[in-house]
């Protein structure tokens, strides 16, 4: 067997240092597929020499990296390319692990990295206090990996972050809730603003359902379309979506998991929560917005989210 | 000026020539060395075959014209090119991009390299899975039966 592993070259036909280019092309969202073929190809994809490869290219992919309420703190990220969902590496870095769920934390993408910064871990058990940090972890998206980071000189949690010429802001202090107030049309949480069009728009929500959008440089707010609705069976037109997230990726704004409330077993006394488990998406330049779905998110996550970011592949020089 | 129309003899392995302008050999950086150290009129490059040096040939004459055309209406152009670009890969089969490939490589010719691996690896993608994928590229799997059913199961999330 192993002679036949030292013949057999990446791709029969073609030299080895070739075959890597063509495979370093390969967006995340096809590894998995790649890792099957052989163990030549899944080695290939784990090493070094591809993450290396494709970091040097700066072919990092499109990455739209989410979190959803319930899951264990494993995030899940999308890729457009391939329309498909894969699991991140569990984060065994962080010193909570099984029953302690994060949330309020912030996460941002700089140098090809996602950054997942402070936050608190709240207990299943009723008897252990929520706990704030101060951690920063860092998953590095060519070697597939989780790092814990320098931590903030204070613990935070529900606070504001941003990214200013590759540094990282961080402002408010613990469990005080931050709105960015003079620029948006109301006062309203982070997780309904996204940035889009190569960066030079912005869209928000206004009201639960509205998006409205302006250049970065200021000009009026104008609408642009409605974050859909739910079609539930048994239930009179669209129900509205709650606890979904607002965010853009190259042309496209995504509206991604959430959870609708079904009136369904509403005589019987009943209300019951419907979790989301797919993302939708519709294309910047299409008027009116024209929304499609994209495939559910993997590992069954669904429902609310508490953390997502998107990353977009620079185009080269 | 005079220089821009000076034209060069490219032969093939298998002695098949192709005459072609200045412009068109510079797009290789291996033959601009070649023809600057080197000023003969012919050049034999005896790792290419007259089948896959008139594709080269091809693909560079194309991509000249384009360069120099395009000062005023250069998105356009570069439209014109993309499509030219897919129309040039679509229906060539595996063995001719691999010779091709090698080519570019050989005398290096990073934009034509970069077409033809994109072709490689959207034949991976247009593959509905990892059997389809063997079976297109002629690979033989060394995973064991347990091996391989370890791999699918960490790639669940790969397949539908």
């Amino acid at each position: 067997m192993e002679n036949i592993e030292e013949e057999q070259s990446i791709i029969p036909g073609l030299p080895d240092d070739s075959s890597l280019r063509c495979l370093a092309m390969l967006s995340h969202g096809y590894h998995g597929t790649l890792e099957c073929v052989s163990k030549k190809w899944r080695d290939l994809v784990r090493s070094d020499d591809y993450s290396c490869y494709k970091a040097r290219n700066g072919w990092s992919g499109n990455w739209l990296f989410v979190l959803t309420e319930g899951y264990k703190n494993q995030w899940v990220a999308y890729d457009p390319e391939a329309d498909r969902w894969h699991p991140l590496p569990i984060n065994n870095i962080s010193v909570f692990q099984d029953g302690w769920e994060h949330s309020g934390f912030e996460c941002v993408c700089v140098s090809s990295c996602l950054f997942v910064i402070g936050g608190c871990y709240k207990s299943s058990s009723r008897h252990e206090k929520t706990v704030v940090t101060n951690d920063v972890m860092r998953f590095d998206l060519f070697k597939k990996e989780w790092k814990k980071v320098a931590s903030m000189r204070t613990k935070r949690a529900f606070f504001a972050c941003g990214v200013v010429s590759g540094k990282v802001y961080v402002a408010g202090v613990e469990m005080s809730w931050s709105t960015v107030v003079d620029i948006w049309p109301a006062v309203r949480p982070r997780k309904y603003v996204a940035q889009g069009m190569k960066k030079d728009r912005l869209y928000t929500v206004v009201g639960g359902r509205l998006i409205k959008t302006r250049g970065t440089d200021g000009g009026e707010w104008y609408e642009v379309g409605l974050v859909p609705g739910v079609v539930l069976p048994g239930h009179p037109g669209e129900a509205p979506l709650i606890g979904y997230r607002f965010e853009a990726l190259r042309d496209e704004l995504y509206v991604i998991g959430g959870l609708v409330l079904s009136l369904e077993g509403l005589d019987e006394g009943r209300c019951d929560l419907v979790r989301l488990s797919v993302a939708k998406v519709c294309n910047l330049l299409d008027r009116p917005l024209i929304w499609r779905e994209t495939k559910p998110m993997c590992i069954q996550a669904c429902g609310p989210v508490i953390g997502c970011v998107s990353l977009e592949e620079s185009s080269p020089p | 000026m005079e220089n821009e129309k000076k034209m060069i003899t490219l032969k093939s392995s298998d002695d098949v020539t192709f005459e072609v302008e200045e412009a068109v050999v510079l797009e290789s950086q291996f033959l601009s060395h070649l023809v600057q150290d080197c000023p003969a009129p012919e050049h034999k490059i005896k790792e290419v075959t007259g089948k896959i040096l008139s594709k080269v040939v091809e693909y560079c004459e194309k991509h000249v014209v384009v360069v120099v055309d395009g000062g005023d209406s250069s998105s356009s152009s570069g439209d014109d090119l993309k499509k030219w670009d897919d129309k040039f890969i679509k229906e060539m089969d595996l063995s001719t991009v691999y010779d091709l490939i090698a080519a570019a490589n050989y005398l290096n010719i990073q934009a034509l390299l970069d077409l033809m691996c994109q072709r490689v690896a959207d034949v991976i993608t247009a593959c509905k899975d990892h059997k389809e994928i063997r079976e297109t590229l002629g690979i033989v799997s060394d995973y064991t039966a347990e091996e391989e059913a370890e791999v699918l199961k960490e790639n669940e999330w790969a397949f539908d």
